[in-house]
């Protein structure tokens, strides 16, 4: 108490006080027992995240440190022999690059893992009171240059990759405790200083090291190790000016090797370095968290090291993509079937979509957008041809471009989307429906405004084609179809509400359907035109017309041709991919409703009663859908309309039932031929002769995908003869006393069809 | 102190030893009849250190004292009086 006194004394807090202890305890007393009494702004419900004193799982200072970790002083030099003292450093300087993967894998914090080195610490406290860019303020004092020089090198270094972690985590596309921690506890990580600052700092470390201490080798490698990994801040889309893509492959690639070597060597004796990893920060620095125990290495971190660096190298390979599609296409494979690593995740999109307002320093957002719609439905079109000649200033020009700002607004949040984790995936697709609907009421009314204008285009049966609201209506489709569908995967919906969600997914993908056929049939059109146009001018005397019309053909099969036929490839697989989606919602649809047949299971919320309604409950359940204008939600009624017409009934149930079944199977078999194309499709892509899926650099990944549908539909025809088994061909009143309806997730099969099975009661 | 009920000190610096010797300095927000407090934006002033800690919640058998600045308690006093005055 003496020395809590005299620090008040101190801090001049000890006068000027007036004890109101029993003044408060009375006052206490006369309130109304359990009664609160509290600021008007303040919501109790955020005093449940109030640290509590003396409470051991929240109050931080009654972490118990060892005399060890009291007594470590960062400006003493441990060991007494060179031998010792490079054992020291060398298990320092391990440890620590472990506690980076610790942070980043294991959704561990800052304090529990790199901030527990007492070195990590005691810099970075320097540098927040100091901030010196040059580094002059980041010192250990210690008289000796293995560690004044090394240990502070390797502090710093990986100091500066949590900066780049963190430079990463404030562009918004991960989220603090969902994705990563990067509560830093008000410390500063190194915020001036500048990349080259540190490699020099490095760099000496690095000469001293050859020059006076050859012998040691481990130190050696992951001083090359920490070298590398601060070269990674070089891929922000920032640095990218200075370095090449050659160089990051190399860094990445050394960066990967060294983490191999690195392998070999096992775990230090924790012995060594007693009291350089404590939970001493924690203790006694601002801390608003609970304490919580360091973490410690398992021996498997420079493995985990090496993956994390991999993924990098594979998010950074979208650089070679030579269309948008593929671009898109890298976007929607990515990160689907394994979740990348959040670093990876997050570097995405920065990488792709840059401050500088490019996309991947290629093109300019509205370029990018535009070639979005050629490579869709926008090539040859009339309003393309017109562009092509109109001034900067035409009002039809600056209209246009108008859109095309608004298309990257959404193309934005749609790529962001893809990095995202499953649950903030689905969020985004729910953003956007808004977003894309819009979008298509005010490009619908330009494309009629132009139509009045005679620039428009039509179909074979007469009907208008209108390019880009197609384009905006095929992707909010897939936005509305992802999002659907994300609910499976992430367990939103029960089994009772599996028809509702796949009978509309059926709904969606019917839609998208017909939008691809429209488009393919603009496009096929086009390119039928173009082949005739040779054919007319062969027919042609020869003369001014013919000279014309020979110029348009070869400028035609030249610039447009070459899209037309890729896009017409593009959309034949999105076909064949949203045919797939069709049918095996549509199957799930069936499955559903033989369990219905057999009184199993109902689209009714069990729990409906005296305070809502089965219509009520479902307008909640598609309430987002509500306010999209096309396609126009059905009805309540429809859905359960189209229940009853699925539902098998007397007579002849045993017949029906028979046909529904073996209906079900001849389709599902039609997906797997349909998945057998797309496999082709896929495989073709690495010929590069007509990168037809444009999944060249996804190719792994979705095959992955793809295979996982596979999978599925066998697993839906299996549950389909389980069900044919079980129930048998004769309406029974009684299964439900036997069976429950459960939900099973095929094993690697996509995570979009779970599958509705009989479970046994239990008795 | 005179006329001051508990509601009039809610928002008010206040200063509370606690166990292990240890001062917490921050603004009360809640209270309840066992004088359980609720303080916000608090700073734990120990001998050898001082830090901020955010929203801490202290139970009442961990308080040693609570203490208010002179000045804070003369303010709330003339507050309130302010107060009554412009009631009648």
């Amino acid at each position: 108490m003496e020395g809590l006194e005299a620090q008040l004394r101190r801090l001049r807090l000890d006068k000027g006080l007036v004890d109101v202890t029993s003044e408060f305890r009375e006052l206490a007393s006369r309130m109304v027992p359990e009664s609160v009494i509290k600021a008007p702004s303040f919501d109790l419900f955020e005093g449940t995240h109030s640290l509590e004193i003396d409470n051991p799982k929240l109050d931080s200072s009654l972490l118990a440190l060892t005399e060890k970790e009291l007594n470590f002083d960062c400006t003493k030099v441990y060991g007494e022999a060179t031998e010792q003292k490079v054992e020291f450093v060398t298990a320092v300087v391990d440890r620590l690059c472990r506690t980076i993967v610790l942070w980043l894998n294991d959704f561990q914090t800052l304090p529990t893992t790199v901030l527990s080195c007492r070195y990590v610490a005691h810099i970075l406290c320097q540098f927040t009171e100091d901030p010196c860019a040059d580094l002059s303020s980041c010192q250990l004092e210690t008289g000796d240059e293995l560690f004044d020089q090394v240990l502070a090198s390797c502090v710093i270094a990986v100091c500066y990759f949590v900066k780049f972690v963190q430079t990463l985590f404030k562009a918004g596309v991960v989220y603090e405790e969902e994705d990563l921690n990067c509560n830093a506890m008000g410390l500063n990580v190194l915020s001036t200083v500048q990349l080259p600052t540190v490699k020099s700092h490095l760099a000496r470390s690095q000469k001293l090291l050859e020059k006076s201490y050859p012998q040691a080798h481990q130190l050696q490698m992951l001083l090359m190790l920490l070298m590398h990994l601060v070269e990674v801040y070089g891929l922000l889309p920032t640095y990218f000016g200075s370095t090449s893509q050659v160089d990051h492959e190399h860094t990445l690639n050394k960066l990967i090797e060294t983490s191999r070597d690195l392998e070999q060597f096992p775990l230090p004796d924790g012995t060594v370095y007693q009291g350089a990893f404590s939970a001493v920060i924690q203790k006694k620095m601002s801390n608003q968290f609970p304490p919580r125990d360091i973490i410690l290495p398992t021996g498997k971190e420079y493995t985990a090291l090496a993956d994390m660096v991999q993924d990098l190298r594979f998010v950074l390979s979208v650089d070679q993509a030579k269309t948008v599609t593929e671009i898109a296409q890298f976007s929607r494979f990515f990160n689907r079937v394994r979740p990348l690593h959040v670093v990876a995740r997050a570097f995405y999109p920065l990488n792709l979509m840059r401050d500088d307002q490019t996309v991947l320093a290629q093109y300019t957002f509205d370029e990018y957008s535009q070639l979005h719609l050629e490579e869709f439905s926008f090539c040859d079109t009339e309003l393309y041809k017109l562009l092509k000649n109109e001034p900067q200033t035409s009002g039809v020009k600056q209209k246009f471009q108008d859109f095309l700002q608004e298309i990257s607004g959404a193309l934005f949040e749609w790529y962001q989307t893809s990095s995202q984790n499953p649950c903030r995936s689905r969020q985004g697709f729910n953003r956007q429906l808004l977003m894309w609907d819009s979008l298509q009421a005010q490009i619908e009314t330009y494309e009629l405004e132009l139509e009045s204008q005679g620039i428009a285009d039509q179909l074979e049966d007469g009907s208008s084609f209108m390019p880009l609201t197609t384009w905006v209506f095929y992707m909010k489709l897939r936005a509305m179809l992802d999002f659907v569908l994300k609910g499976f995967e992430l367990d939103v919906y029960k089994p009772w509400e599996f028809f509702s969600m796949f009978w509309y997914s059926y709904y969606l993908a019917q839609h998208l359907e017909n939008t691809l056929h429209r488009v393919l049939n603009f496009i096929e059109a086009r390119i039928d035109s173009m082949v005739a146009l040779n054919k007319k001018i062969k027919k042609l005397k020869a003369g001014e017309k013919k000279e014309k019309l020979r110029e348009a053909y070869r400028a035609g099969m030249s610039s447009q041709m070459p899209v037309l036929m890729k896009n017409k490839d593009f959309i034949k697989y999105s076909l064949l991919d949203c045919s797939v989606i069709k049918i095996l919602s549509l199957a799930q649809v069936f499955q559903f409703a033989v369990l219905k047949s057999f009184g199993l299971i109902d689209n009714q919320h069990p729990g409906s009663g005296r305070f809502s309604s089965p219509e009520r409950v479902h307008k909640l359940r598609f309430k987002t859908f509500a306010s999209i204008g096309v396609p126009e939600l059905p009805s309540y009624g429809s859905f359960q309309q189209s229940l009853q017409d699925f539902v098998i009934t007397e007579p002849m149930f045993e017949t029906k039932l028979a046909r529904s079944l073996d209906f079900n199977e001849v389709e599902l078999s039609k997906v797997k031929s349909s998945l057998q194309s797309v496999f082709q499709d896929i495989e073709a892509d690495s010929g590069q002769t007509r990168a037809r899926a444009g999944t060249q650099l996804v190719q792994k990944q979705a095959l992955e995908y793809y295979q996982g549908l596979l999978r599925s539909t066998d697993a839906l025809i299996i549950n389909g003869k389980t069900l044919r088994s079980k129930l048998g061909n004769r309406r029974r009143d009684d299964l439900s006393t036997a069976y429950t309806v459960g939900i099973s997730r095929t094993q690697g099969g996509c995570s979009y069809f779970p599958l509705l099975k009989l479970d046994q009661r239990k008795p | 102190m005179s006329g001051l009920e508990f509601p009039d000190y809610i928002g008010s610096k206040i200063y509370v030893t606690v166990t292990r010797a240890r001062m917490l300095v921050g603004t009360l927000v809640a209270t309840d009849s066992e004088l359980n407090l609720l303080l916000d934006n608090v700073e734990e002033i120990t001998a050898d250190s001082n830090r901020k800690l955010g929203l801490i919640s202290v139970p009442q058998d961990t308080i040693k004292s609570i203490k208010i600045e002179a000045a804070q308690i003369t303010a709330l006093e003339n507050s309130k009086q302010a107060f009554s005055r412009d009631i009648v």
